[in-house]
């Protein structure tokens, strides 16, 4: 990718602070955060709990606002959208993947999937149609009428990446998708991610804890205390299996090293 | 999928949830329309009674309550009261109940003796008497009162041994129009049926006065309603009374009696309803309020995810909006069952805590008539009954929905999506 492509994402200087709310204090949960990720890149980011990681990815998603710095997605600045844009913004541009896959209970899985096609405003025929196929492509085509409460957690979070996905969003992002899934399904979960970024380009942005998911990506970023530390490291695509050991056995070591968190 | 049908999915998935607002919705709707309906039907009376009784003056023995059947007046009292300046008619009321037990008149603030079960009501009645003050025996000015078989008694009766017979008393008995009934040893004939709505004229018998007195040897009438020709008239008809009449009897206008009268025991039952009814409405609304509030804690993260996945604030507004009338909505045939059900009650429970028991001097007959009257309340469900239970239900349903989901819509998806 060329230096002088403008990047899918851009952030610039981004804090966001969350104030002091009644008992708890004010919260640091981002620092001045710079990031380039260019279109088609798939990016991880580590960083223990409360390092900042959703913060950062709700704010590249729209769903949130920083408190200070620009965050810049496909060329555009989203604190300048209006609130329509930013819903139009949210259906299309972006796809959400989350930890707690947060289908709505009271829809099937192929009414879930419909519902973002709704969103971006499709016609109600050409939605379900469309829905089938994306349940076709992560496998649970025959869970189709199923309610969430009958999937498993593994067949939810396929339901969540259909969904995510059903607007051919530019960036996919990805809140430790695999973080609520037994072993089997993190990995059939993180296949299918990878696969299907690669298959239509999406920009994929995911913060996990897994190592494999972590080895699914081309560049690891590593979050603490709302800062990024370290450099981006790159994942050698000939050597995913390894990595993930190294990642993991990295954790391991990891627990006393702290950066100087002033600001 | 339409909005329609995410909208029914939501409310019919949570069973529970729907049928706790339902009932909640229910009572209050119920409490609502049941004291609404109270009040609207008494502020009706009210208007028509304070009309009907702007020109009637009552006369009793002197310290006789309405119900004291044995104080019979002198029969010369009523032909002097019938000659007095400014009246225009008088109508005796002679009431007879063998059997039954009143002394002390009625019990104080408690409701009149549940009719014919225990004993049976003799009236006897002027039958030409035109202007139908008719109060008691339920002739012409009482507006239920309807001839269900025969005929009415008619001015040609005055001197004749017949009767109109209750239709409630005549199932009873097994008579209709012709049959022979006996009335303290003298025989009467039927010649019609009647009915009202109230407590007494089902089962009463009715009679031309003349044939009545006569039946049970009566010194004269229990009770005169006269009539002047003017509302203005009557003080000054008033006054007349009492000097022509001396000490031995009461004379009062119930339009004029203050305390404890029929109209104003009609008028603190209507502003007690009244307010008893804006505060179901209230309480209502409050209960509403608190059960969407946590109805929707449950789902703040569900509008986390609509936001989350490109709904604006109008289409999730529109969806939430609806799924809470609906859900109110599901209140209305409980609402309105409860309304048929328990009306009636309620209005016995409310014609006994506001009937005044008619001290000495005061219109005796006020807490009788507005039993009579709330007897008669209808808890129908009327087209406006309906109309007005919905639009209280929808009210609910907005009301309840609007500050939880404005709370949630405000909030940044972000913050939703953190709710547990
Ligand atoms: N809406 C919020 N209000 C207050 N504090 C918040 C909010 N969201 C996140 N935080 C705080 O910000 C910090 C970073 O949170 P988060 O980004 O969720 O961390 P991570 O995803 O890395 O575990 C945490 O200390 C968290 O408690
Ligand atoms: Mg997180």
């Amino acid at each position: 990718m060329s230096e002088t492509t403008e990047p899918m994402i851009r952030l610039e200087n981004v804090s966001r602070v969350f104030p002091a709310h009644g008992e708890a204090e004010k919260v640091r949960a981002l620092r001045k955060v710079s990031l380039s990720v260019p279109k088609g890149a798939r990016i991880a980011i580590r960083g223990e709990s409360g390092s900042g990681k959703s913060t950062l990815l709700n704010l590249v998603g729209g769903l949130d606002a920083p408190t200070k710095g620009r965050v810049v997605v496909g060329g555009h600045e989203l604190s300048e959208f209006t609130e329509r844009e930013l819903t139009r913004y949210r259906a299309t541009t972006v796809g959400f993947v989350m930890q707690a896959f947060n289908l709505l209970p009271a829809l099937s899985a192929r009414e879930n999937v419909e519902l973002a096609l709704e969103a971006a405003g499709a016609p109600r025929a050409a939605g379900r149609e469309r829905a089938d196929e994306l349940l076709g492509t992560v496998g649970i085509a025959e869970r189709a009428e199923h309610r969430p409460a009958r999937l498993s957690g593994g067949e939810q979070q396929r339901v969540a990446i259909a969904r995510a996905l059903a607007n051919r969003p530019s960036v996919l992002l990805a809140d430790e998708p695999t973080g609520n899934l037994d072993r089997k399904s993190r990995r059939a979960v993180t296949t299918l991610l990878r696969e299907l970024s690669e298959k239509t380009g999406t920009t994929l942005l995911i913060v996990t804890h897994d190592p494999n998911t972590v080895a699914a990506c081309d560049t690891v970023y590593r979050l603490h205390h709302g800062r990024f530390t370290g450099e981006p490291m790159a994942v050698n695509p000939s050597r995913r299996a390894d990595s993930a050991r190294e990642i993991e056995e990295a954790d391991d070591q990891d627990t006393s090293d702290s950066s100087d968190d002033d600001e | 999928m339409t909005i329609a049908t995410r909208v029914w999915r939501n409310v019919a998935r949570g069973r529970a949830r729907t049928l706790g607002v339902a009932v909640a919705v229910g009572i209050a709707l119920s409490a609502f329309l049941i004291l609404s309906q109270i009040n609207t039907g008494i502020g009706a009376s009210v208007a028509s009674a304070e009309a009907a009784l702007q020109d009637v003056i009552t006369v009793q023995s002197a310290g006789a309550s309405t119900f004291s059947f044995n104080t019979h007046m002198n029969g010369s009292a009523a032909s002097k009261v019938a000659t007095a300046p400014y009246v225009t008619s008088v109508q005796r009321i002679l009431i007879e109940a063998p059997g039954a037990n009143f002394s002390g008149g009625m019990p104080s603030g408690g409701s009149p003796p549940s009719g014919s079960a225990n004993f049976t009501l003799y009236q006897g009645i002027d039958t030409d008497t035109s202007a139908g003050i008719g109060l008691f025996g339920g002739f012409g000015g009482e507006s239920s009162f309807t001839i269900t078989a025969g005929r009415d008694l008619d001015a040609a009766d005055e001197n004749s041994q017949v009767a109109l017979v209750g239709s409630s008393y005549a199932s009873d008995h097994s008579l209709v129009p012709g049959s022979p009934i006996s009335v303290n040893g003298t025989t009467f004939q039927v010649v019609g049926l009647y009915s009202t709505g109230s407590m007494f004229g089902g089962g009463a018998i009715i009679m031309p006065y003349p044939a009545a007195q006569a039946a049970f040897a009566a010194s004269g009438p229990n009770l005169l309603y006269v009539l002047v020709g003017a509302a203005s008239d009557l003080s000054a008809a008033v006054q007349d009374l009492r000097t022509i009449l001396g000490s031995s009897y009461d004379v009062t206008a119930p339009s004029e009696d203050a305390g404890g009268g029929f109209a104003s025991a009609l008028g603190s039952v209507l502003s007690s309803t009244q307010f008893e009814a804006d505060a179901a409405l209230a309480v209502g609304a409050a209960i509403m309020v608190v059960v969407m509030a946590l109805v929707s804690a449950q789902r703040t993260r569900e509008i986390g995810v609509m936001k989350a996945i490109g709904f604006g604030n109008s289409r999730v507004l529109a969806q939430l909006l609806s799924e809470g009338i609906l859900l109110s909505a599901f209140g209305l045939p409980i609402g309105l069952l409860a309304t048929v059900w328990i009306g009636p009650s309620v209005a016995q429970i409310v014609a006994s805590s506001a009937t005044p028991s008619g001290g000495p001097g005061g219109f005796r007959g006020g807490g009788f008539f507005t039993a009579r009257l709330l007897g008669r309340v209808s808890f129908a469900i009327t087209p406006e009954v309906l109309v007005l239970g919905i639009a209280v239900a929808v009210g609910f349903g907005i009301l309840g929905s609007l500050y939880p989901i404005m709370k949630a819509l405000r909030s940044r998806p972000a913050e939703a999506l953190r709710h547990e």
